[in-house]
């Protein structure tokens, strides 16, 4: 439904209630006023047919004793018995004068006629009629309404008694216009005579000119209709039809009509008064209406004017309050109140939305928005991203709260350095220094928010990794920015003194991580003919054989090239999908596996594996099932797990790789001697081999220090009963002292590069019988390992 | 006196007819009730001199008495007048139109009624008073009495003559019957129609409108 406006409805529920209301008393005036109508006309009707009968019957008397005292006379008597015709006329006329009779005539008993003052009365008197005749003789006398020569006559009929009637005199009085008009004025009504003889002809005379008498005729079989309207022409009588004489040949009816025109026009007339009352006052009420509407709708399109105002955000201007109705009033008072209280929740959000709730230190929408501001003003300013080493570590290990107000005591230091910060997420903030701030500054100002937080009874000691990035010079656009100041603050973590300032090649290298990300992500997903395990030999001292290999991932992409595992293993490992990674290497291994059993070659292979691997409860099994799906015996695989990553978490490692070494299978550390480990836990480590690194190998004939290191290696894994594989012999000496050293294990360019799994069989075959140690020959070493 | 020794003779010389030749006649209407104040006539060879005696129609409270009278042609009729108030006596019938005009008591003289046939009386001024006199030619007449019979010494003749005052509109028509039929008790039985009554009245015919 379309709106409409209050004026309109108040308008036309003024002008609508009254157009009823008078529309209603109109249709009732109209009803009451035609049915009054009606039963005036119905009673004048009836009024007028008595007055109209006692009228006709009075004349009809007064004629009828006029003319009985004329035939009573003797003389017209003896007259009519001296059968004297002339005398008859003479006395007839004399006679006729004398009672002014419009016809006398003399008949005898059977009708003829022996005299008359008319023309129109022929020799029997059939005009008469017989019954007429008949009943005149039989009752002395008869009365009816005849025409006779186009003419219409109230006639009596009276015997000439002498004294038995002799004759019949007929004295005729003319029913004209005259009689007609006379009867019209008494009763007020409008009288037609008419006469019908029997063989359809008919007469009238009426007091209506002959152009209604159409109407007339009509109107006796109407009914009155009710809703008549006004000044209607048509139907215009409405009329009463009784006879009057009825004869065999002819009769006589009279017609009393009453003009409705003349009876409805002071009805009309009321009913035009209650119209012209009712058209004043829906005028009257509808201007009333509209002033009532305008005075209560004005004030409240003002207050949707403040309305629409206040949506702008527009809260300055008062409310104006002044009108005569309270309810306005009260709505004014309202909207004064809702604009204030609108005005300082606005000013609330707009400030939490600016804001970091937790140290009222601004949030990183408020510091993008600082920083495009500053950035139009085209100064060189600095941005530091400060992270709270460890912050996780805070709150996992003393609680939540500790970690808020450490935040918050943190944010009031910041605040008094000036400038603008802002907290990022968790332990990030953003500090935009009011001025430039040189190294040594900052030093001064680490030493001051590094200084230990006493929380709750808990001294914290904070370290901030911060990075530095510098506007123009490192970039000119916010998003770029803010991932410079991230770059710049992860870089900061492997700098010694927590600080690092952006620079273009560490983008270089994140961008480069991040390639390397994508690239290894499609490889893994798609034909993986980019990815391969190479193996590497690894020479038992003891047998002089190769029973052993370790996999290798190769990965040359087609877009990046060969990309070294050192580098892509732990993108993988910080991406989170190492887990993909090896399962991917196991599935390769275990395939390959089968391959190199089905033509005799049997090698156990060691996979590297990383802490994450281990602690993926899920690996084991999945191992487990392969194995068993591929009918491999699970001695043909090995693992190695590096010292340092061991070294991470050892007592979790311990734990996890003691499932793997409860399930039978070899497990290494690998690159032993970088890591830091300590004994103890070397002691419960459950492993059965020692991988020396590489880099105490590759000159151990030339390094006097590495030769030391190794010995001693060898002999800590003699007491704890490993055995020791020494990685990166690249030369016959180095093979030589570990030989001499009592090394079990060597791997390295001097037995072989690592090679792809179909090249294995050629070289076994091919070295099945070289002698590595070629000056001596050692015991039990022409033992076949096929 | 010698009119009545005269008329005594009649008699007796009349007698063995009389003795011999009697019958009755009953006349009835249309409705089989009797017709009374009819007169019968029968021709007479012996009726036909005129009475010596003069006939009476007498007015007595204001009506003629007899209503019918019957006299011969040529006989003298008196028209005494026995109320105490005047009457003016008219008649407009052929046989003898004349007038008495207003008296009382006797007139001087009677008239002679020397026309056969039906005299109207009226009186003027009592429009209802009406009487009848019969002047029979040569004939035997006897008026109806309340049985409608009338009784003749005289041999049956084929046909009687009838009239009464509403055999016809005007009154005065004779009629002749036949007589075929005698009823039960040997009475000649004639029928005539009658006119309806006319009991003349001031105003005895409804007004039309009321």
């Amino acid at each position: 439904m379309a709106l409409r406006t209050l004026n309109y409805s108040i308008f036309k529920l003024a002008g609508g209630l009254l157009s009823l209301t008078t529309c209603a008393i109109l249709i009732a005036v109209w009803v009451s006023t035609t049915n009054h109508a009606r039963t005036q006309v119905a009673q004048r009707l009836d009024i007028g047919q008595n007055i109209f009968t006692q009228v006709l019957a009075s004349r009809e008397n007064r004629l009828y004793n006029s003319a009985e005292v004329l035939t009573a006379d003797f003389g017209f008597i003896q007259s009519v018995a001296s059968r004297d015709e002339a005398t008859i006329s003479s006395v007839l006329y004399n006679h006729g004068e004398r009672i002014s009779a419009d016809l006398m005539a003399l008949l005898k008993l059977d009708g003829k006629v022996i005299s008359s003052t008319s023309n129109e009365f022929d020799g029997n008197g059939a005009f008469l009629g017989k019954e007429l005749i008949e009943t005149a003789i039989r009752d002395g006398g008869a009365v009816s309404i005849l025409e006779i020569g186009k003419k219409l006559y109230q006639v009596i009929l009276l015997t000439v008694d002498a004294p038995v009637p002799i004759a019949i005199a007929v004295i005729g009085f003319e029913v004209n216009n005259a009689l007609i008009e006379e009867l019209a004025t008494i009763t007020k009504l409008n009288i037609t005579i008419e006469s019908r003889a029997a063989n359809g002809k008919k007469m009238a005379i009426s007091s209506l000119p002959d152009s209604e008498l159409g109407n007339v005729y009509k109107s006796v079989s109407q009914r009155l209709d009710i809703p008549r309207l006004p000044f209607a022409r048509e139907n215009r009588f409405f009329s009463k039809r009784f006879l009057i004489s009825e004869l065999a040949d002819r009769q006589v009816w009279i017609i009393l009509s009453e003009d409705l025109n003349e009876l409805f026009a002071e009805f009309n007339l009321l009913q035009l008064e209650i119209t012209f009352i009712t058209v004043i006052s829906i005028a009257l009420a509808l201007l009333m209406g509209a002033i009532f509407a305008k005075n209560l709708t004005q004030p409240l399109t003002d207050l949707a004017v403040m309305a629409q105002r206040i949506a702008r955000g527009d809260y300055h201007e008062g409310i104006i309050t002044q009108d005569s109705t309270q309810e306005i009033n009260n709505l004014s008072v309202a909207f004064g109140i809702m604009q204030e209280n609108v005005r300082h929740r606005e000013k609330k959000i707009q400030y939490q939305a600016s804001h970091d709730l937790l140290t009222n230190l601004y949030n990183r929408f408020q510091m993008t928005e600082i920083i495009k501001g500053k950035m139009l003003e085209k100064r060189p300013f600095q941005v530091f991203g400060l992270n709270i080493l460890g912050f996780r570590g805070i709150n996992d290990t003393f609680g939540y709260h500790v970690g808020d107000s450490c935040l918050q005591a943190l944010a009031e230091r910041f605040m008094k350095l000036g400038g603008q910060v802002a907290r990022l997420s968790g332990g990030e903030l953003l500090w935009l220094p009011g001025q430039s701030v040189s190294d040594a500054e900052l030093l001064a100002l680490r030493q001051q928010l590094e200084q230990p937080l006493e929380v709750e009874d808990t001294v914290l000691h904070i370290r901030f990794l911060i990075g530095l990035v510098r506007y123009p010079d490192d970039t000119d656009d916010v998003q770029t920015l803010f991932r410079r100041v991230s770059i710049a603050v992860d870089h900061a973590r492997q700098q010694e003194n927590l600080y690092q300032v952006y620079r273009q090649e560490l983008e270089e290298s994140y961008l480069y991580r991040l390639e390397v990300l994508r690239e290894l992500k499609q490889a893994l997903s798609s034909a993986q003919s980019e990815l391969a395990i190479f193996y590497q030999p690894k020479l038992s001292l003891h047998t002089g054989q190769v029973s052993k290999a370790e996999a290798l991932m190769r990965w040359n992409s087609t877009r990046l090239g060969f990309v070294s595992p050192e580098l892509f293993i732990p993108i993988a490992e910080q991406a989170g999908f190492i887990t993909q990674i090896t399962d991917w290497v196991i599935d390769r291994v275990i395939y390959d596996s089968c391959g190199w059993q089905k033509i005799g070659i049997n090698l156990q292979v060691a996979i590297n594996i990383s802490v994450h691997d281990v602690a993926n409860v899920d690996l084991l099994p999945g191992i487990m099932r392969r194995l068993e799906q591929a009918g491999l015996d699970k001695k043909m695989l090995a693992f190695e797990i590096t010292e340092s990553d061991l070294m991470k978490d050892p007592e979790k490692s311990i734990e996890h790789l003691q499932a793997f070494r409860a399930n039978g299978f070899n497990l290494a550390i690998d690159d032993f001697g970088t890591g830091y480990s300590s004994l103890a836990y070397l002691k419960n480590m459950p492993v059965s081999e020692l991988k020396i690194d590489k880099s105490f190998i590759l000159k151990l004939d030339q390094q006097v220090n590495d030769q030391s290191i190794v010995q001693n290696i060898l002999a800590l894994a003699r007491s704890f009963n490993l055995e020791v594989v020494a990685e990166g012999v690249e030369n016959e000496n180095a093979l030589r002292l570990l030989d001499t050293w009592g090394c079990d294990w060597i791997q390295g360019y001097f037995i072989s590069k690592p090679m792809a799994q179909d090249q294995i069989q050629d070289w076994l075959t091919g070295h099945r019988s070289a002698e590595w140690i070629s000056p001596r020959a050692k015991a039990g070493g022409c033992e076949e390992y096929v | 006196m010698t009119k009545t020794l005269l008329f005594f003779a009649l008699v007796t010389v009349a007698w063995p007819n009389i003795v011999y030749a009697q019958f009755e006649i009953q006349l009835l209407d249309q409705d089989n009730k009797p017709i009374s104040q009819a007169v019968v006539s029968i021709p007479s060879e012996t009726a036909t001199n005129p009475s010596a005696e003069v006939a009476v129609m007498d007015q007595i409270n204001k009506q003629f008495v007899p209503h019918v009278l019957t006299v011969n042609q040529g006989q003298f009729v008196s028209f005494p007048n026995s109320d105490n108030i005047r009457h003016h006596v008219y008649s407009f019938s052929d046989p003898k139109p004349f007038e008495i005009k207003l008296y009382r008591g006797t007139p001087t003289s009677p008239d002679l009624f020397d026309k056969p046939g039906i005299v109207i009386l009226g009186c003027n001024i009592h429009d209802h008073m009406v009487g009848y006199i019969y002047v029979s030619d040569n004939e035997l007449t006897a008026i109806t009495d309340e049985n409608g019979m009338v009784v003749f010494d005289a041999p049956a003749p084929d046909n009687v003559k009838i009239w009464h005052s509403r055999l016809s509109k005007s009154a005065d028509k004779i009629i002749s019957k036949p007589l075929e039929k005698k009823n039960d008790m040997g009475a000649w039985q004639v029928t005539a129609d009658l006119q309806p009554l006319i009991v003349k009245q001031p105003r005895k015919f409804k007004a039309r409108f009321k």
